[in-house]
């Protein structure tokens, strides 16, 4: 639902881009939500629009992959110490790939 | 307790005829370098250093030129390495997760247990792994490795 600002001014336009997510990974995601819930209207499109407003928190908290990669972690050095893994760790990323 | 004996003899005079000539005439220091000369040695040293400075330089110049050439030439092959190399390694993270989280009750590869991270994306899709996730099996030190050897290689 797009808010336009009561009075305009030339700092409105520079400084409008700060409040969301454009130019980062998430615009596409933030534009199909905030379009969806701009065609069913608030109340009915927070249900109509779950996944794309679920993968949308997702890609800008990435919640759900730092409890992946905690509870991998985890699981890894519980293995370590219980004995059933010699290295704690895998190899060292090689270099140079991101 | 004062030591030495008390002198009792007669009073300190100046010695007979008076006290030598006191020199306080400047003695000028022996000059090797005048003042023309030095600004003489001056030019010469600056011009001559400008010279093979501007030489020197020329040759700097179109060596970093050949070596932006040469890393211009191959930076295409430069990056598709460095993409493959990224994909070998989601990969073999990928593998890895499977064999640690074998026996995890619940738990599905690439999934938070039966929920996929975007759940509106095709599941064939390629998500791209943030920093965490690429250095996940890994050790905590290994993203400060990266990020040194980086920095070192711009």
């Amino acid at each position: 639902m797009p808010i336009s600002p009561i009075f305009r001014n030339p700092l409105t336009d520079l400084s409008g881009g700060l409040l969301t997510f454009e130019n980062t990974e998430c615009e596409d995601r933030e534009l199909k939500a905030i379009e969806c819930v701009e065609a069913y209207g608030l109340p009915k499109g927070e249900e109509k629009c779950k996944i794309l407003i679920t993968d949308f928190k997702e890609c800008i908290t990435k919640f759900k992959s730092f409890t992946r990669v905690a509870i991998m972690r985890n699981e890894r050095l519980r293995q370590y110490r219980a004995g059933q893994r010699e290295e704690q760790f895998e190899e060292l990323p090689r270099f140079d790939a991101v | 307790m004062a030591t030495g004996t008390v002198k009792t003899g007669p009073q300190d005079l100046p010695p007979s005829g008076g006290y030598g000539p006191v020199q306080f005439e400047r003695i000028k220091l022996r000059q090797i370098l005048s003042a023309k000369s030095t600004l003489l040695t001056y030019a010469a040293c600056t011009g001559l250093g400008f010279f093979v400075m501007f030489y020197e330089y020329r040759q700097i110049r179109r060596e970093r030129v050949e070596q932006l050439s040469g890393r211009f030439a191959i930076q295409a092959l430069l990056q598709a390495e460095r993409d493959r190399q990224f994909l070998k390694q989601v990969r073999r993270n990928r593998d890895a997760e499977a064999d640690l989280m074998k026996d995890y009750p619940g738990w599905q590869v690439g999934k938070l247990f039966d929920e996929a991270r975007f759940i509106g994306d095709d599941p064939d899709k390629f998500i791209e792994p943030n920093i965490s996730e690429y250095f996940a099996h890994a050790r905590c030190v290994g993203g400060f490795l990266h990020l040194f050897n980086y920095s070192l290689n711009v």
